[in-house]
């Protein structure tokens, strides 16, 4: 054994530094390009107990690359609501995983100069400094689906938080956004309640998609706490995706309410990755781990 | 142990198996140049490693084996990399490649230290046979269309003669938008209304065609035959023989007689044979659908894949440019000499790069056909420069003629039937007058009719569209 060891040294030597380099080999990979942001670890939720303050934002599309980084360049503008000026500004987009088993990810960027910005907030003017210029890559990420936060850290003590209701998968060489995510089918009791207030907009098939779209709350609740899910179903068959939320201003001027901003829902699946053609479907909210409904069965338009 | 020729020459032949046999199987569409370009630097490539084994192997014939299996390697790279990625789909080229490189080390040890010389030699000898076989076979094959070469014009359109130059003659405007579909088509599979355009082309007098059927869904097929007013090729015949054709079209030849002057905008140094005036860089060599030349692609198989790009800001600026040409009243007033400026603009065909607004699409989406958003946002926005393009040209010099026009339209989507591919886009504006019904009329027939019109011709306005692909 000894002699086929020393007789093969050079071979083994070779294993070996290619193994450290096998484990080590994207972030190496990364480390040679100092244009692209690299990700650190975060805690999303104790970032999210130490937000002190509101921000408003607007984030662009992501460009994503299908090149060998697989690089994102991310644009916007965000700032907290305070009166603080001239703040040395920092923005974090963190992608809060929806497992246990992976690590949250943020890559942290100085605030850039934004000069639409400033048109439009002329307020802000000793806080110009509110632009996102990110460029970061993903081959690092574990696979997984993250939800994108948005932290603006204005100094050590005053930082905000917001989702921003984007969901983002990586699988394998892959990185895209998320236009539906599917769950397990709902097992636990729910309940019908009058207070259930619903108003759908589109919710039609074609012969490339599933639409579903609208607005849901409860009487005096936050819909900022809420989940929305839309339950399919075809004779015995089932399954339930959890609606993206969007922000719905008509409703609460309708309602006066600022509870119900983030009442609007939508869903969107290609149809070749349904399971099966439903031809009904239910809206169904959780709230503070309970499950309501309308207890309605609602059709679906085939537009086929 | 000495140098020969023979343990030089065999990884060549390794080396060059891949080009030949790309080229073999695309010898209609690629030129023999690329090819030979190719061949020549990995053959050069091949030889200095080659000896470089040999030397550091004392010349064992050992050397050469090495040679060639590291020379297979590194050419089909690419694909040994997806049948990896298919197992363990988490790794990526800086993994796959290293680890290859290593086993491939180890090979080699046990290669030089136990492989007999005797099986060595016999192993490079039947590699060398199937080598040959092979290399003769896909060279047979490829042959017809080398020899072939150029077209010698067996355009067969009819004898036109036009006596002299013709005074007063309006400028003509000649707009080909690739993959552009028609009203009926955009309707139907898209669930589109562009009624915006529509009514805005009727406002200005343009006579319009729905339901117009080119040959083929072929763009060099569609636009040699246009430009010679017959259907003198097919989707059989070779680009080079296309080129040739196009190069002495006879719509070129008419319209220089009559006196005009042709202009080009856009890419249409091979498309149409025309040198344009917005390129910075004359369009070379032949490529796919996705503008890929020859050597791009022999080279996406091999080791150097991740250096291969299209560059897809410089398409982009293509079109942008194309359009800003328009945006010059004086490329737009009336000219001295009448002239005849033609367009053409690689959109709405992929890679989809603008959304409605002008704005950048994610690289991801360039090729993305699923979501028929893509295109649709594409053609939206080219219908947008459209509007704003004959706006200006009318402005300037309503005494003209605009044919706004398509080879074919949207193509890559199962749904889409054959013959509906094959249907254009077709809008004629003729001085403001409007014009008899080109409905229904091919590419072909419309430009009969125009020249019918223009120069008092006696063409035949009703040439079969044969149905071939």
């Amino acid at each position: 054994m000894s002699k086929f060891i020393k007789r093969n040294s050079i071979i083994f030597v070779f294993f070996g530094v290619l193994l450290v380099y096998l484990i080590n080999a994207n972030s190496i990979i990364l480390f040679f390009d100092s244009s692209v942001s690299k990700f650190v670890f975060v805690d999303v939720d104790q970032i999210k107990s130490n937000s002190n303050i509101q921000i408003a934002y607007a984030l662009d599309e992501f460009e994503i690359s299908n090149d060998m980084l697989q690089t994102v360049n991310a644009s916007g503008w965000a700032f907290c609501k305070s009166s603080l000026k001239n703040p040395k500004r920092e923005i974090r987009l963190i992608f809060k995983s929806n497992s246990e088993n992976t690590p949250d990810y943020a890559v942290c960027i100085p605030a850039t100069l934004r000069r639409d910005f400033l048109a439009t907030f002329i307020e802000q003017a000793d806080n110009a400094m509110a632009g996102i210029e990110a460029k970061f890559s993903t081959i690092t990420m574990k696979n997984g689906i993250y939800t994108l936060y948005l932290q603006v850290v204005e100094n050590d003590t005053l930082s905000g938080v917001i989702c921003t209701d984007r969901y983002y998968e990586k699988r394998n060489s892959s990185f895209q956004k998320v236009r539906y995510i599917s769950v397990d089918n709902i097992t636990q009791t729910v309940e019908y309640t009058s207070d259930f207030k619903l108003a759908l907009g589109e919710q039609y098939i074609d012969s490339d998609i599933l639409k579903v779209n609208g607005w849901a709350f409860l009487l005096n609740k936050n819909c900022n706490q809420q989940e929305v899910y839309i339950k399919f179903v075809n004779s015995d068959k089932e399954c339930t995706y959890r609606a993206i939320p969007q922000s719905r201003p008509d409703v609460v001027k309708a309602y006066g309410r600022d509870l119900y901003e983030l009442s609007g829902f939508h869903l969107e699946i290609p149809v070749n990755e349904l399971p099966f053609i439903p031809e009904q479907f239910e809206i169904i909210i959780e709230l503070e781990n309970k499950f309501y409904t309308r207890s309605v069965m609602y059709d679906i338009q085939n537009m086929v | 142990m000495k140098l020969n020729i023979k343990k030089v020459a065999s990884p060549v032949l390794i080396t060059i198996f891949p080009i030949v046999f790309l080229f073999a199987n695309n010898s209609k569409e690629a030129d023999i140049k690329d090819a030979i370009y190719l061949i020549l630097g990995f053959s050069f490539a091949t030889i200095m490693a080659t000896v470089f084994l040999l030397f550091i192997l004392h010349f064992s014939i050992k050397a050469t084996l090495i040679a060639e299996i590291f020379s297979f390697f590194l050419l089909n790279y690419a694909l040994l990399e997806k049948i990896i990625k298919k197992i363990f789909p988490q790794l990526y080229y800086w993994h796959v490649f290293p680890l290859l490189l290593f086993v491939l080390f180890v090979l080699f040890i046990n290669i030089y230290r136990h492989l007999p010389e005797s099986t060595t030699e016999s192993m490079i000898i039947i590699i060398n046979i199937a080598c040959v076989s092979l290399l003769t076979f896909n060279i047979i094959i490829s042959l017809p269309n080398i020899i072939k070469g150029g077209s010698d014009n067996r355009n067969t359109a009819e004898k036109i003669t036009i006596e002299k130059p013709q005074s007063n003659l309006p400028d003509i405007y000649y707009f080909v938008l690739d993959e552009y579909s028609n009203f009926n088509f955009i309707k139907k599979y898209y669930n589109y209304d562009n009624s915006v355009f529509e009514s805005f082309l009727r406002e200005k007098h343009f006579t319009i065609s729905s339901d117009s059927y080119n040959d083929s869904d072929q763009t060099l097929t569609v636009l040699t035959n246009i430009l010679n007013l017959d259907y003198i090729s097919t989707n059989a015949t070779s680009q080079k023989e296309k080129y040739d054709m196009r190069q002495s079209a006879v719509l070129y030849q008419i319209l220089k007689k009559a006196g005009y002057e042709l202009i080009g905008v856009g890419k249409t140094d091979y498309t149409f044979a025309l040198t344009s005036l917005t390129q910075g860089s004359k369009t070379t060599g032949i490529g796919n659908v996705r503008g890929e030349t020859f050597s791009q692609i022999v080279l996406k198989n091999s080791f150097l894949y991740p250096l291969i790009t299209i560059d897809h800001t410089k398409r982009a600026q293509e079109v942008l440019k194309a359009f800003d040409y328009f945006e010059d009243e004086t490329n737009l007033k009336q000219h001295l000499v009448p002239t005849c400026t033609i367009t053409y603009i690689e959109s709405p065909h992929e890679p989809f790069l603008f959304d409605p607004d002008g704005r950048n699409v994610s690289p991801g989406d360039y090729y993305n056909w699923s979501d028929k958003k893509f295109y649709l946002n594409q053609y939206k926005y080219i219908s947008e420069k459209m509007i704003r393009v004959i706006d200006n040209i009318i402005s300037a010099n309503p005494n003209c003629i605009i044919f706004v026009s398509s080879d074919h339209s949207a193509r890559f989507r199962d749904e889409f039937e054959a013959q509906d591919k094959k249907s254009p886009f077709h809008a004629l504006y003729y001085c403001g007058n409007l014009m008899p019904s080109i409905s229904g009329k091919s590419g072909v027939n419309t430009w009969r009719i125009i020249l019918n019109e223009l120069l008092n011709l006696k063409l035949d306005e009703n040439v079969e569209v044969p149905g071939n692909e």
